[in-house]
Parts: C-alpha cells; structure tokens; sequence
C-alpha cells in the first residue's frame, strides 16, 4: 500500500565478489557506474567495498551538499576530485521568509578558496541562501573562470556588481548566469556590457527579482552577440525598452522580469513583440487589464506562466487562462480565486506545477477580494491529473478537498498547503483524515508542507503523517497537533525523512529532543516557536556524536511566562536549528547564537 | 499624459471604492461613527509605520519576529489609537477605505473633514451618520477618544491553550512586491501632496537600496502633483 515505509536501499557486500583479479574488470565498473546518477542509488554503491567507493568517487560528477555545515569543503573535495559540478545549499530555507538575520552565516568563503587547484574537471557552482563577498567570487574566477560553464548565486548576499564584472570579462565559456533574488550592490550596469562584449555562448541569463538596474542597449548587443541566448530572466525594466531586445533575441524561449510601469499607456507597449519561440513568461510586474491582450498571440503556445506579480483580477485570470491550454506550470496570487481555479481544471490538461501565493491580506482594498477554498482546489484535483507540484495558499479547506487530490493526483510528488489565518471559520477541521487519505494514495510523494492553525490537525493527525509518509524526504508542519505525544507518534514514523522544519507548535523542548531520536533517517531540524526553556537545556537529550545543536534563546519578555499546566509558552523567538556535520561545531556562530553541546 | 490623467483617476477611485467592501459591523450609529474617525486615525498611523517598515526591510532581508509581518499594524489595532495627537507629518491624507455602513440604503455624500492640518475624504458617507458626527465633534476631543476606544474590536485569540502562534511568514519576493504596489496605488490616489513621507521613504529605500536610478513608478507622483493643481 502506498505511502508506507519503502525497502532500504541498501546493497549487499556480495555485490563485491568476483570483483577481484578474475572478476569484472575495473573498466567495466567504471563504465556501469557512469550509468548511476541517483545521488541515493550512489550512495548505496558507494558503502558496498572499498573498491566500489573509491570508483564512485572517481566517477561521481556531481555532488549537492544540502548543508555548507555538514562537511569540510576539504574534506568532500578531496573524496570527489573529477567533480564536475558542486551545489551547496547555506542558511535555512526560512531565510526566504525574511525570519533569519543577514549575519546568520553560511559565508561561501571556506568553500570557494578550496575550489582551487585540485578540481581539474569543476565547471558548474551553484551557491543557494550563502553569503558571498566580491574577494569570494574573486578567489572563484581565478581558480576556474577560464573553464566555469554555470555560475549560480541563488538568493544570495554580499557581494556587488564589481564581481559581476570581473565574471563577465573572464568567463568567457560561461553558459549560465544565476543570479535570481539576490542582494546585490548596484555600482552600475558595466557588467552586462562587458558580459554582451566578452561572452558569445551565454545561454541563460537570469537576474530576475534583483534591483540591478540595466541598460536596454546591453541587452540588444547581448542577444545580438549571444544567439544562443534561450533564457532571460531580469529586472523591472520596463517593458517598452525591450522591444529592441525581443527583436533581436530570436532563440529565446523563456523570458521573466519587465513592467509595466504605465499602466493604462497600453499604446506604449503595442509594439512589444516576443520572439517566435518564447513558451516560458513571467514577472510581467504590473501587468493589469489593458496590457493584458498583448499575451493573448503567445497563449496557446505558453508551458509556463507566472502572474504573481500582476495586477489581474479574477476575472482577468479566468479570461487570459482559457485560453493557455498547454501550460505545464502555472504560478498566481489568491487572487486568482475558486473561479480562476475552475477554469485552470477545465482548460490546462497537462498542469504540471501549480502555485497559488498569498496575496495583501489588509483591509486597504488594493486587491480584489479572491480567495481560494476546497472548491477550487477539488476542481484542480479532478480536471488536472497530472499535477506533480501543488503549493496553496487557501482561505478555507476541508477534509473532501484532501481526499480528492489523494484520489485524482496520482503523480504529486510535492504537495504544500497553508491555510490562511484570516477567515475565523473553517469549515471542516480537523483535518485528520483527508491528510491521511493525501498520504497513502499520492505515493510517489516526496515533499510535504502543511501549516494550518490550532485545532487543524489533531494529535491523532499527526501520528497518520508518520504512518503514511514512509517516502516523504522534506516535510514542514505549523501550527499541527495538540500535544507532545502527537509529536511522538509522529517521529515514530518517517523511516526517510531527511529533513523537517516545525514552526509555531505546541510541544515541549524535552518532547522535540526525544523526537529527533526517533526518526533514523532525520539529519536536519529547524524549528521556530515551540516551549522553550532558558538555556534549551532539554535539547541535550538529543545530543550525540557528529549532531549540531545550534539554539536561539527565547526572548526575555516571555521567559517568565508560564501556560496553566505549568509549561512555558510558545516563543516566537526560541530557535532550534541541528544537524549532522562531520566538520564539528562552526567556527562563524553569530553571538545571539548559542551552541549547545554535553559538558 | 495629460490625457490619461482621467483614466488614472478612475482606477483610483475603483480602488477607493473596492476598499468600502470591507464587512459590515452591527453597532449602534454613535459607535459606528466613532469607529470610523478611529478607523481614520489607525489607518494614518498604520501607513505610516507601514512605510517606515518598508524602509526598515531593505535595509536587511531580516524582519525580526515582533515586527514580522509588516502588515500587522493594519490588522492589530491592539493599541489604542492615540486620537489627540496628531503626526508630525505635515501633510495631507488621503483615507482610503473606511465606509463600512456605505452598504445600507440610506443616501450617501462625500465627506470632508480637515483635521490637525490633514484633510480626509470619505466616498459615500451615510447622511444619517452626519448627525453623529456632528454630535461627536460638539462633544470634544476627549469625548472621541474615550468612546473609540471600547469600539476597537479586539483580537481574537487562538482557542486553543491561548497558544501565541506566529504570524505566516511571506515570501521575500512577494513581500517587496506587494509593499511596491502599495507604494504605486498609494501615489496613484488623488487628494495627495507629493512631498509625503511616501515619497520619502520611497527615496530612502532606494539610496538604501543602493539604486541610484529612480524607478519608473516614481514618476507617477508628479502627475499627482499636477492633479492637484487642477
């Protein structure tokens, strides 16, 4: 039955026999090996002998570190020396939320002054919430910026356009650059003139959500000199000075960034044209009704759309997506509504991806009033059955709406649901069971996100998400569960969950040390806002060796503040954050930061 | 541009308008009608906190957790409106929303008041609640300030073990995006100097930002300028 806990994958050390002087060949393994590119599938051929390790290692290309803290740069470098291609991933994904501050760490440094000389093969760096200086990208281009093919800072900070510069002039096989939601210091657009001077390869170029202010002329001369160009992703330049560009760039199939920045002055972009082949759209900023039917040549061949920045109504939504029938991603505001939803699952059968982000939730009026509920999503479950991807923001919910999309979509791999807190009814919690009926019919689940509110989800709802998400990796849960022993039953399941974050719930420090013990295959926890103690003393329960303990103490006003059975409240301050790492403690802890470890 | 102005007006006014949807309270008229000059005073107060926020939230992505949702201050009237006294700001304001009552049959005006040097309209105010606030004013400031108080609903608090849970947090992305369009409808609305703490913060965030170039949605503001010398 699904979402039960699968075999290990594990392989047997017989697997090693014969492979000795009269046995496969080396050349063979190598060649067999090359064929295995499941990081997991790796991992499990890695720990059958030494023999199959060390040919994995020779042979892996690409390695993603989920944590910058969980190993020594040196240390992975020195294991995988052909790597071809490193991610590493920095602060916590609550960074996103604007819930971790900019002096939290993960600084790219250590990593980036080890990607020198060694690393013969490393064309691709992929950097993802860290921190990175102008000397660090610096300390990069010198090492491999003749070879560098794919340079992605992904939601980074601390560095400025002068690094750009310095990659754009000597770079010159850069395929990729990355630069999306990062904070960059704007010293001025000479990057991307010497990036359209010096660079002829350039495939994908993205700086989307940046405040990099750019010059139209440079992207002209981009396109003219990079015909390979198939991605741009950019700034708020307005759209009216990309007519050049557009004319210009006759491969590009994928384009975000612009705005509308005269609304109403529609006349101005009458003479915006997409290329021929352009079936990926996003930003858009400020695109409202009138600007709308510039999209409308372009819908029926559009895979992927991206109207979160928009200024639709529902009715524009609902208008512009009858008529996008191919559409294989789709990502909106809540404006969009049940209505909206409706004409989603009756006109893109082929959906792949659908994100519906919360729009203002205040009273001033700028938005019109859409909200989406267990209609709309039962509408999506039944008409677009090949949804892999569902992240909602809903204003209501209930347990049928679960079950419908356990029924229909068969191939979820990652489901997110937050129920928005603003509407004081909803109409059917808790949520127990239809969470359990997700469960076990969306097998091939991976990732799981469920925030709701006190009362969404019963203790005995949180044991079915133990029971039934055997192949679940990635979960967040807020505000779920009525006690600690709904977190124990919980932790008592998830055979392979990698990774959990908890924000806003009930339990107990002592319950949460207890129930990271439980989970075997748990290397990281974030939590923010449970009951915290001063000192996180409680948290050492969980102490052993290569476990990280990283607590950030909760605040003084509430520390005294007890609830009626005796227990501390819920502080919204109070941090845990631990993991596995080989490398031990971290040198670069922040002072309000406090590591905890066994005396 | 000139020519557009008209269309522009428009769609502020459809704003204005979307904003009096919000639900209808039954209250007595005199609570009601303290309740919008409180309403008044708290969405002043709000914006501009709002603002200063937004200044505070490019200086770092990092918002600390007491001050995490920046729009908390428009849906938390937790403290009470400080009525009397009036903001340093010496500008005028533009009120957008506040016509609860305006669903009810009655004939509705337009309501100006000018204020401690701020002028506020109201689209479609009831004519019966006049009389209200006619008696409200005679009655005096103090008056005002005592009786809002009590009509500011407070917080519903989570059932369940009164757990203080945390605000949903937003995605950076879409946050600066919103605050953006805030600004945008913001310096779209008529009755408004450009010389406003909008604007200002609006620079601040950009020399923060370390921008240099002013965003197109700036200019926006001095059409409003002209505006309002018509």
């Amino acid at each position: 039955m699904g979402g039960e806990v699968p075999e290990p994958r594990k392989l047997s050390r017989a697997l090693s026999l014969g492979c000795g002087c009269g046995g496969v060949p080396e050349e063979a393994l190598h060649l067999v090996f090359g064929y295995l590119d499941d990081p997991r599938d790796r991992e499990a051929a890695s720990l059958v002998c030494r023999r199959w390790h060390r040919i994995d290692a020779l042979s892996r290309k690409h390695v993603t570190v989920g944590f910058c803290y969980a190993v020594e740069p040196a240390r992975l470098l020195a294991r995988f020396p052909r790597l071809e291609s490193l991610a590493l991933k920095g602060k916590p994904r609550a960074s996103m939320y604007g819930l971790i501050p900019d002096d939290w760490g993960a600084y790219a440094a250590p990593w980036l002054a080890q990607l020198a000389a060694p690393l013969e093969c490393l064309k691709a760096v992929h950097l993802r919430r860290m921190t990175v200086t102008d000397e660090d990208v610096g300390v990069l281009v010198r090492a491999r910026g003749h070879m560098l093919q794919v340079l992605k800072l992904d939601k980074c900070s601390g560095f400025s356009t002068d690094a750009l510069r310095l990659v754009a002039r000597s770079c010159r096989s850069l395929r990729t650059l990355f630069l999306e939601e990062c904070a960059v210091t704007d010293k001025g657009s000479e990057w991307l003139h010497e990036l359209a001077v010096n660079n002829s390869v350039l495939v994908t170029l993205n700086f989307y959500m940046t405040d990099l202010n750019v010059e139209p002329a440079d992207l002209e001369l981009l396109a003219n000199n990079c015909k390979s160009l198939i991605s741009l992703k950019m700034s708020d330049l307005d759209l009216s000075d990309l007519i050049g560009f557009f004319q210009t760039s006759k491969s590009l199939q994928e384009f975000a960034g612009g705005a509308f920045s005269e609304v109403g002055e529609y006349t101005k972009y009458e003479k915006v044209k997409f290329p021929p082949r352009l079936c990926l759209l996003g930003g858009l900023t400020f695109m409202g009704k009138n600007e709308m039917p510039f999209i409308f040549p372009y819908s029926a061949i559009l895979k992927k759309l991206d109207l979160q920045y928009t200024f639709l109504t529902t009715e524009d939504h609902c208008q512009l997506i009858s008529k996008c029938p191919n559409l294989l991603v789709l990502e909106v505001r809540n404006v969009i509504g049940d209505r909206g939803l409706e004409v989603i699952a009756a006109t893109c059968k082929k959906l792949r991806r659908l994100r519906i982000e919360r729009g203002a939730d205040d009273d001033s009026g700028q938005e019109e009033q859409g909200e989406v509920s267990q209609l709309g999503l039962t509408a999506i479950a039944v008409g677009c059955r090949q949804l892999e991807y569902i992240a909602a923001y809903v204003s209501d919910i209930t347990n049928g709406a679960l079950e419908s999309i356990g029924t229909f979509c068969k191939n979820l791999y990652d489901f997110r649901l937050v129920l928005l807190d603003k509407q004081k009814e909803i109409t059917d919690l808790p949520l127990d069971n239809g969470v359990r009926a997700l469960l076990r019919n969306c097998t091939k689940l991976r990732r799981f996100a469920l925030y709701l509110r006190p009362g969404g989800l019963s203790d005995v709802g949180l044991g079915y998400i133990g029971l039934y998400s055997g192949n679940i990796q990635y979960m967040l849960l807020g505000n779920v569960g009525e006690s600690d022993n709904g977190l124990i039953q919980f932790a008592m399941g998830c055979a392979n969950l990698r990774k959990l974050e908890l924000r806003s719930c009930c339990f107990s420090e002592r319950a949460l040390a207890v129930a990271v013990l439980q989970m075997p295959s748990l290397r990281y926890i974030w939590v923010q806002g449970y009951r915290a103690s001063q000192t996180g003393q409680d948290l050492l329960l969980m102490a052993r060796p290569y476990w990280n303990i990283e607590f950030v103490p909760p605040s003084p006003e509430i520390a005294n503040r007890m609830m009626a059975d005796g227990q501390p409240c819920v502080d919204t301050h109070a941090q845990v954050l631990a993991y596995y790492s080989l490398a031990g403690r971290r040198p670069d802890c922040p002072q309000w930061l406090v590591t905890l470890h066994p005396a | 541009m000139m020519g557009r102005g008209g269309e522009e007006e428009q769609g502020a006014v459809a704003a204005v308008a979307q904003a009096g949807r919000a639900p209808a309270r039954d209250k007595s008229g005199f609570a009601a009608t303290c309740s919008l000059l409180s309403q008044y005073i708290r969405d002043n107060k709000a914006g501009l906190q709002g603002l200063g926020g937004l200044a505070m939230a490019t200086a770092g992505a990092f918002r600390p957790p007491t001050t995490m949702n920046l729009l908390s201050a428009l849906d938390a009237p937790a403290e009470p409106p400080a009525a009397a006294e009036p903001k340093d700001k010496d500008h005028d304001q533009r009120v957008d929303g506040n016509p609860r009552e305006a669903a009810a049959g009655d004939e509705t005006q337009q309501l100006t008041i000018f204020y401690a040097g701020k002028v506020v309209v109201f689209d479609k105010f009831p004519s019966t609640k006049v009389k209200d606030l006619l008696q409200v004013a005679n009655a005096g400031g103090d008056g005002v300030d005592r009786a809002s108080a009590p009509a500011a609903p407070s917080l519903p608090t989570p059932s369940q073990n009164s757990l203080p849970d945390l605000p949903i947090a937003r995605r950076n992305s879409l946050h600066r995006f919103l605050a953006k369009r805030k600004d945008r409808i913001t310096a779209k609305a008529p009755y408004q100097v450009i010389n406003n703490s909008s604007a200002g913060a609006e620079a601040s965030k950009h020399a923060a930002a370390g921008a240099g170039v002013e965003k197109p949605w700036l200019g926006l503001g001095q059409q409003v300028t002209v505006k309002q010398e018509i």
